[in-house]
Formats: C-alpha cells, structure tokens, sequence
C-alpha cells in the first residue's frame, strides 16, 4: 500500500487553524465593534491584484476532476452514484473513470464516510460482488498526489479525491470542486 | 507559497501578517476546520505557483485483475420424505456431505478503457475426495462500447441478465446465505443462466440509474430460432431498485441433457420432444445502511410435446413416480404406448424474499470491526410437471409433492471477520404435499468462502 501524503496533516492542520482563526478573529471582531472609535479616511485602494491561487483547507476533501467534466455536475448524489458503480457517464456521454485511494488510508476512508456513507469493509464487499458478477471493474487505486493529478489531468471523464492539504497551487488539467455537502 | 488567507467578513490583513501566516501554512500545510475559506489577493502578492503540467507518458489504463474464491461447504439433510416403489411416502435418512461447491478463478481487464474482458472459470461440485471434477467455462466474453454507456455489446458466454441472481450467482462469498435461492438452484432452473449477446446500457436522467439489457444466443433452441431475453431496472437513490425482465425461447427449445444426464441446464425438462415456454415476472431490491431486502417473482408458462419414448423410461416403478404424476403422464389410464397424453401445458412460478441486517461488532481489538449478518428467506417454487429422480433430470424438492409445489423457510448468520472471509450457517426446513399430507424436511448448511485477487486494486 502506497504512503499516504495526507495522513500526517491532521496535527499540524489543528496548529494551523488556530493561528489562522486567532489572527482572523482578532480582525473580525474590530471590523464588527459597533463602539470603536471610527476608522481613519480609508487609504488610496490598492491597485488591482492579479489573479491568485487558490487555497484550499488542508483537511477538508476536494474533488479532482478533468477539465473536460462540468464540475456543475457534481453532485453529491451523482458522487455516490459513481463510485459505486451506478453513473458510468457524464451528460454529455462521456464515460465517467473514477479513481480511488488506497484503501484505508485516511483520504480514502474520509471520502468513503462523507460521500458515500460507506466504510472501508462495506465499499470493498459493494465491489467484490460486482466483480465477481464480472459486469464492471471497481475503481482504479491511485497512491500519491502527484500519481493522482496525473492520472486525472491526462485521463478525460476521470475523477479523483484529495485531501486539500494535498494541494497547492492550481493543478494544469485538473478541475478542483470541493466535496458538495448536502443531500443532492 | 499559498496565498494569504482571511475570512470574509474581515478586513484584508497586512501583508506582514499574510507572510507569516503563509510561512506556517507552508511549514503546517495549511489548513483551517470552520469553514471554506476564499482566495483573496494580495496588494504585493507572491508569484502564484506556476501550473503544473501533468503530461506524463504514464498510462493509467485499468489493469488486468484475476481473482476468485473458494467456499467449502457441509450439508447436512435430516430425514427426508421420499415415494416408495408402491407409491406412498417414506422417510429416509441422510448423512451429511462435505463438498467445495464453487471453487472460481476469474480475471477481468479492459483495454483503452473500452474493451473489456472477463472469464470465469469454474469447478462446482469439486470437493470429492475420490473424483477429480473439471474445471467449467462458465463465462467468457468480450464487451465494446457502441454509443458510449449508453449501448454496449458483450459477446461470447455470459450470464445473462435476469433479475437480482443471475449475474451474481457466482458471488457466493459477497451474498447472504449459503445458498442461491430457490429458481435458480442447478435442479430447476427456469431458464438457461447463459447466454451469448447482450445489448446493455445505461442511463442517468434525473439522479435514476436506468439500465437494460437485450440478449440471445444459442440457448435451448432446436434450430434457427432467436430465443430473446430482456430486462430493464430503474436504481433510484443509490438505494431502491425495481427491475422486469422477459424471456421466449420464440419457437421451439429442446432439452439441454438427455435422459440420465442429470438435471438440464434451462427450463427445458429432459423427457420433451420439445417445447415453447417464456418467463415473466419482477424483482426488486432495497439496500440500506444496515439492511438488505431482496424480493423476484417468476412465472413461466410452458407449451410442449413430450417424447414417448423418453416417458416410457419414467413408468420404472423404482423411480417412484407418486400417484399425481402417475396420472399426469398417463400410466394409470393408458393401455399402450399410442394413448399417453403428450402434449403438455403447464406453468413453473417460482418467488422468493430474503432479508438481511447488517451488525458490526470490534472483536478484533484495534482491528476492523467484524460484520454479523442475520438473515432471513422465504423460497416458493412450483413446477407440476417435473419428477423427483434428480439423475433424470427431476427435482428432488417439487418432484417430491403431489402438485409440485415447495415452500422453504430459512434463517441464518453469516460472520465476516475481514471484507474476503465469510463464515455462513443456516437452518431451512422445507414443506411439501405427499399424498395429500403436508411433509416437512429439514437442512443445515455452513459454509466457509474465502475470496482471493491479485493484480488490479490489490496493490
């Protein structure tokens, strides 16, 4: 089983967090005092900032897609239907190739409580069955970001998982969409 | 670097603090728990990272896997009802049986992500300590796309698809109990589980996953027949399936075994000259969190011609042939050959309902929690034209009433320690009319199935 990239963030994610929320809370709650002294003529406005990266929170899950899926189709409902199997296209017909995470692994377990609702033993039995009914093949396992960005930005119709600490920077190739929450 | 980052409703932080915010993402890799938070700019930001090109020659194609499994099995049949010579029931008693009822070696690939193989071979019945069994092609195909998901074309040998079962017969390991319901049990199956094309799809309006299949093939068919097999399911929220499939053997079909061969391969009985039959009936499937519910309902009206000489080899008394089907075959009222009754029309139904919860419990300690699954059947099956001589090509359950009809009731657990070990045991008893006296049996199973992979996701 391959390493785990995100496997080790969740301790330094937690210092992370506090320090950004600390610095955070301070500005927000000066900008929400309604008795502060009022602010000073507000400075010359900055000039335009180029476009920026994105940033991402490293322990939350993002969806790696290729650019050639419309990440408005994803769904969290359309999600479970692909990994399990059930979607196996795209609106636009294009065929629809997941990828998965070693199994066990703190992404790939992540992934499998919030989208699917399954656990590491549930999702490998929804497969095995299927697999051996010979109808399809369960998702191909990818181990490292950087096989995983690769695998997605080279694979049309692929989709894949990450945790965000897994990312910077803006992926050539990749759609990057965050886990939709909600029932749909 | 990242880029720094701020809530919101805040005001931009200076670049100072962005800086040292971006230096303990960089070294903490960045994170925040509360909410999604959004990019901003910078009035001096750094250089985004530059994109990075994922162009890579590496081929992510889905690799061949093989895989398969092994489920040994005990059976032990308490004192079963039987038909004298004299025609009037009996109890006789049974020892139990060792047996490796599906040992399976499978292997599937895909080329460019569109050609996909399987096979399936397969030894059943391959426990016997004193005979060797062979090893079966069960299925071997090849399946193209034609209009993407939504039509593709299998060929070769495959199970077809019809109802919950059929495809997944072979999944032992994967299922509850330790046995396939009832219809499609090896001694009265309704129709041939093979066949050779299939047209399948898939769609997805609305959140539904619709599927069908069309298939035909060789089958049971006497000649140049098209014997036609469909089925059509609707999946509704990853949870709810309710599907129908069809089947005519569209002319005449002709028995798969002769006499003494043992049980057909289709729902063609041994003893016909020909016959003309289709199948009818739902399914649907409901698969919860902690539950599975599975109901099929089949109806297969049958119209043949019996072959005289082949009925002449079932009025051996030692057969044991009961009162019933005696005079359905005319041996009480004819007088010669000329006079038994040969054409035949009569209906196979056969319904089943299996119920299982799903229970987790960490009895591996700081291991993956090991899954309990106790579950529940109901089989009926009824079929007024077959005998209960198994090697005949009978039924030994429905053969065994005098109006052909079964019903089993079936409880058991299957304990999972791991995703690839089952352990099953389970209790049925069966009840069937024998000369008009309701005549309960009982069985024990257990079984022990170990699925094994290689290559593909086995890594």
């Amino acid at each position: 089983m391959s390493a785990d990239p995100s496997s080790s963030l969740s301790r330094r994610g937690l210092l992370a967090a506090a320090v950004i929320g600390l610095a955070a809370g301070a500005r927000g709650a000066q900008a929400e005092d309604p008795g502060a002294t009022p602010a000073p003529a507000p400075a010359p406005a900055p000039e335009p900032a180029p476009p920026a990266a994105p940033a991402y929170v490293a322990d939350n899950l993002y969806l790696l897609v290729h650019t050639g899926v419309p990440a408005d189709a994803l769904t969290r409902s359309r999600i479970k239907a692909i990994y399990l199997g059930n979607q196996t296209s795209w609106e636009r017909g294009l065929s629809v190739v997941p990828f998965q995470r070693a199994p066990g692994s703190i992404v790939a377990d992540r992934f499998l409580d919030k989208a699917l609702g399954y656990d590491t033993m549930g999702y490998a039995q929804h497969w095995q069955g299927i697999e051996l009914a010979g109808v399809a093949m369960a998702p191909r396992v990818l181990g490292a970001t950087a096989e995983v960005l690769s695998a997605v930005a080279s694979t049309p119709g692929a989709i894949c998982y990450v945790m965000g600490g897994e990312l910077s920077g803006a992926p050539a190739g990749v759609t990057v969409v965050p886990l939709p929450t909600g029932k749909n | 670097m990242p880029d720094c980052l701020r809530p919101p409703l805040c005001r931009p932080l200076s670049p100072g603090q962005c800086l040292v915010s971006g230096a303990l993402l960089t070294v903490l890799a960045a994170p925040a728990y509360a909410q999604e938070v959004v990019s901003t700019a910078l009035p001096t930001p750094p250089a985004p990272p530059a994109p990075q090109a994922y162009t890579t020659s590496t081929s992510f194609e889905q690799p061949f896997k093989l895989y398969g499994y092994i489920n040994s099995f005990y059976e032990k049949v308490g004192r079963s009802p039987a038909v004298s010579e004299e025609g009037d029931p009996v109890v006789e008693p049974n020892p139990g049986e060792f047996d490796v009822v599906n040992f399976n070696v499978m292997g599937q690939g895909a080329l460019a992500r569109k050609y996909r193989y399987y096979f399936n071979l397969a030894s059943p019945g391959s426990g016997s300590p004193t005979a060797d069994a062979p090893l079966l092609v069960r299925g071997a195909m090849v399946e193209a796309p034609i209009a993407g998901e939504y039509l593709k074309v299998s060929a070769g040998k495959m199970y077809r698809r019809f109802g919950i079962y059929n495809e997944m017969l072979d999944a032992t390991v994967s299922f509850i109990g330790t046995t396939d319901p009832e219809m499609l049990d090896d001694d009265h199956l309704i129709l041939t589980r093979s066949t050779n094309l299939m047209l399948h799809g898939k769609v997805n309006p609305g959140g539904v996953a619709l599927r069908y299949a069309i298939t035909t093939g060789n089958d049971e068919r006497e000649s140049n027949q098209v014997p036609l097999g469909l089925d059509f399911n609707a999946l509704f929220d990853n949870q709810f399936t309710v599907g129908t499939s069809f089947y005519s053997t569209n002319g005449k079909a002709v028995p798969t075994v002769e006499m003494g061969e043992g049980s057909p391969l289709g729902g063609v009985l041994p003893w016909m000259e020909y016959d003309e039959y289709y199948v009818y009936g739902g399914y649907m499937q409901v698969k919860g969190d902690a539950y599975l519910l599975q109901g099929e309902y089949w109806r297969s009206p049958h119209s043949g011609r019996r072959d005289p000489d082949k009925v002449l080899q079932l009025f051996d008394p030692a057969l044991g042939l009961n009162a019933a089907q005696r005079e359905r075959f005319g041996f009480d009222t004819a007088t010669s050959a000329d006079e038994l009754p040969l054409d035949v029309n009569y209906t196979v139904e056969a319904f089943y309902l299996r119920l299982g919860v799903s229970l987790h419990a960490d009895l591996a300690k700081n291991g993956r929690p090991w899954e309990f699954t106790p579950y529940a059947q109901f089989d009926y099956y009824s079929n007024p034209e077959t005998i209960a001589n198994k090697d005949l090509g009978g039924d030994n359950e429905a053969g065994l009433a005098d109006d052909g009809k079964f019903y089993k009731g079936m409880v058991g657990l299957m304990v999972k320690p791991t995703t690839t070990v089952a352990f099953k045991v389970d209790g049925s008893t069966h009840f069937q009319t024998i000369s008009d006296e309701m005549v309960p049996y009982s069985e024990l199973h257990v079984s022990a199935s170990y699925y094994w992979q290689m290559g593909g996701n086995a890594r």
